[in-house]
């Protein structure tokens, strides 16, 4: 929500607001951003956001995992059930339970997601409803304006059955590297995933990541996933995840890596940290995982598959191609919060 | 005062808690991209936004005063007419005065500060009603019977008492209870595990509940309550969370290959059964990330959730509309992401009922309201007084 400042006075204000007027004078206005100057207006704007809200709740869904415990929210874009989520909250997880704001609940396939963008897709499974699945139509984060109104729906803390998932207004602060952008709707763990709207109801980001002020709450832009849409649709997993995201359990195992280059099939090792599980049992930056236990690895989201399914400490024997040879070590996982560098 | 200059300050406080957090996200400012002419724009935003329905909370703004106690504001109070007690009183957040820091004093919007007593509490409402001298203050009752009418994205104002609006959201949820004994239960454990298959495994009924009691046995299948198919075990607990305890329900199961229905009598919830949600250390960090939460922020029978940013100080004062109607009282700051309200429709019904008397509630106020302070050599109403006028009385924010 847009909020006040507690710390300065009146006259403070009437001084700035003075300074501010002179500086525009002077220089080029920017793209204006829609600003209440009277109580109709802003009471069109509580209409707007009202409408919005009855419009997109119903397709503001609630994902987790039985695998890896992990808990997210995302949101259904088209009538065939597809959704867009974040990519941490995918990882690891091969399906997902969906839950559907009135409880309804169906299950999902997780196809792609690119961790350095922190999104990723989902595919509902079950039979399409007469009429479709509740969903939102896409957006395009590239034109929005700082200061321009949003609105951000998402399971805050996790599914609640004896509540809708959480209102919040809010507006657009600054676009950000990579098609992330920030805004002063405040989030929580739980609402990662979750949709972020204009006033239209379009889906112009999705959920990502907090900082400790209330205006640091960041989201992955529609247009990335635009940009990505195809090969996230196909199932491809790449790219890295920030040390930022809502959801990164520090109880996930781990075995110490920065998986990089992408080869088919498996997993390149772009770098090894010192002291990790990796590195204990004498893995080396550019290993190629190609196989862990007794199960193949053929891209990024299969590995981190396969490792979900243990717990920190248990043994995994991980098969990796080094240069014509193959090696086969016995890694140690370890646990996030102890080795993934903040 | 307060006023919508946001977000200046927001930049530098961006700054300085990243330095404090040991968990912290190394995250750049969002403001550092920002032209100036950005930043005064997103400035000038706020301040319309705060500006534009002041109007509205005038009328509200005149029945609020502010709470003292050895000269810290600890929060406000909004004055009613209880149906039972002769002259107006006044509602506030119980736990932020019950802290014996000394007596209460309240100041009104005019600046004219006087003392008050505790009258009785609602002890689940986390409310207070405190009595003063209305024969010789006057302070117009709140209008409760123009309740406003809200729904999901409403628009609501914190009235402060200089007829400013300190906090605005939202409504984030609708009216609801926070109190795990107000879900309704079954008492049985849901197998979870298989979301694809038909029905709803039961792998254990809990010894003497509802469903023990409509005769459900283990291993029972759960085809459909009232006669609506299931989707999953999700879909069957929340539908019997949202039904009130004591409420029946027709429940269609399989044993066997026989098909059966038997009614139930609901229990109610007394423990938290939930799946795996967020680990609770995390959300602890994130619910005081950019927020200071109330000391009492759960457990409450009803209320109204905001993305209002208010702080835990400003419960107590009345919420409106945009229409200038009311929408409840503030009670709690609950987190980064959400504040909570008494719905006006609820103080209507608790103000026609008895509070709980003193003598029966753990207070420390209601023990130091008998022994007059004997240390303190000035008269608190004095002491706050000689404070706002040097404009030194400590807001809540500094204690």
């Amino acid at each position: 929500m847009i909020y006040p400042s507690h710390n300065m006075s009146m006259r403070t204000l009437a001084g700035i607001l003075m300074t501010a007027a002179c500086s525009i004078l002077v220089t080029q206005p920017v793209a204006s951003a829609p600003s209440p100057a009277n109580i109709s207006q802003l009471k069109s704007l509580e209409t707007k956001v009202k409408g919005v809200v009855q419009k997109v709740l119903p397709a503001t869904v609630s994902l987790f995992s039985f695998d890896t415990g992990a808990s997210g929210s995302g949101v259904v874009v088209n009538k065939d059930g597809l959704i867009l989520t974040a990519g941490h909250v995918v990882r690891g997880a091969e399906q997902m339970t969906v839950i559907f704001p009135n409880g309804k609940q169906a299950t999902g396939k997780v196809l792609g997601a690119n961790y350095t963008r922190d999104t990723a897709m989902v595919q509902i499974l079950d039979p399409r409803p007469r009429g479709g699945w509740p969903h939102a139509n896409v957006g395009d984060s590239r034109k929005l304006v700082s200061g321009d109104l949003v609105i951000a729906l998402g399971h805050a803390g996790g599914y609640d059955s004896v509540r809708t998932p959480p209102v919040r207004f809010g507006r657009l602060i600054a676009h950000g590297h990579d098609h992330f952008l920030s805004t002063d709707c405040a989030l929580i763990g739980g609402d990662s995933g979750g949709p972020l709207f204009d006033l239209n109801g379009r889906v112009v980001a999705i959920h990502s990541s907090i900082g400790y002020h209330l205006s640091m709450n960041n989201h992955a832009g529609i247009a990335g996933v635009l940009q990505d849409w195809e090969k996230l649709k196909k199932g491809e997993t790449w790219g890295r995840l920030g040390g930022s995201s809502l959801l990164d359990d520090p109880d996930s195992p781990v075995i110490g890596i920065v998986p990089g280059f992408s080869t088919k099939p498996g997993v390149g090792i772009q770098h090894v940290f010192e002291g990790g599980p990796a590195h204990e049992a004498g893995l080396r930056t550019g290993d190629i995982i190609y196989r862990v236990n007794d199960r193949p690895v053929s891209d990024l989201g299969a590995l981190h598959v396969v490792i979900a399914r243990h717990e920190p400490g248990e043994i995994i024997q991980v098969h990796a191609y080094r240069g014509q040879n193959s090696v086969s070590r016995k890694v140690k996982l370890g646990r996030r919060g102890d080795i993934a560098p903040r | 005062m307060k006023f919508p200059a946001v977000i200046v300050t927001c930049a530098w406080m961006g700054f300085a808690s990243l330095g404090l957090a040991q968990h912290s996200v190394i995250m750049p400012d969002p403001m550092e991209g920002l032209s100036r002419q950005e930043k005064w724009a997103l400035i000038n935003q706020a301040a319309n936004f705060y500006n534009a329905p002041r109007e509205k909370v005038a009328t509200a703004a005149k029945s609020t005063v502010t709470l003292y106690q050895a000269g810290t504001r600890v929060s406000y109070g909004t004055v009613v007419r209880h149906k039972m007690l002769g002259q107006p009183t006044i509602l506030t957040k119980w736990s932020e005065i019950n802290r014996a820091r000394g007596p209460l004093v309240a100041v009104t919007p005019e600046g004219k500060g006087f003392s008050v007593g505790l009258t009785g509490l609602y002890p689940e409402h986390d409310l207070a009603l405190l009595h003063y001298d209305s024969a010789n203050i006057k302070l117009p009752p709140l209008d409760l019977s123009q309740a406003a009418s809200l729904e999901l994205g409403s628009f609501i104002l914190l009235a402060q008492p200089d007829g400013e609006v300190g906090s605005m959201g939202v409504v984030s949820v609708e009216d609801r209870s926070l109190r795990e004994g107000d879900k309704a239960y079954l008492g049985v454990v849901m197998d979870f595990s298989k979301p694809d298959e038909q029905g709803i495994a039961l792998k254990h009924i809990m010894p003497g509940s509802a469903a023990a009691n409509a005769g459900l046995q283990q291993g029972d299948i759960i085809l459909a309550l009232d006669r609506e198919d299931l989707t999953g075990a999700m879909e069957m607990r929340t539908l019997l969370q949202r039904l009130e305890p004591g409420s029946k329900v027709k429940v269609t199961y399989r044993r066997g290959n026989v098909r059966k229905n038997t009614t139930v009598e609901l229990g109610s919830l007394s423990e938290n059964s939930s799946i795996r949600r967020i680990p609770q250390e995390r959300m602890d960090v994130m619910e005081r990330m950019g927020a200071t939460p109330s000391g009492r922020r759960s457990d409450f029978p009803s209320v109204i959730q905001s993305d209002m940013p208010m702080q835990p100080y400003d419960a107590g004062a009345p919420v409106t509309d945009l229409d200038g109607n009311i929408a409840g009282i503030a009670i709690a700051r609950g987190s980064r992401i959400k504040s909570f309200i008494v719905p006006a429709g609820t103080i209507r019904e608790l103000l026609s009922t008895h509070p709980l008397p003193l003598s029966k509630a753990k207070s420390r106020m209601s023990r130091m309201d008998k022994t007059a302070p004997k240390n303190q050599l000035e008269n608190p109403v004095d002491q706050v007084m000689r404070l706002l006028g040097k404009g030194r009385a400590a807001d809540g924010k500094n204690r």
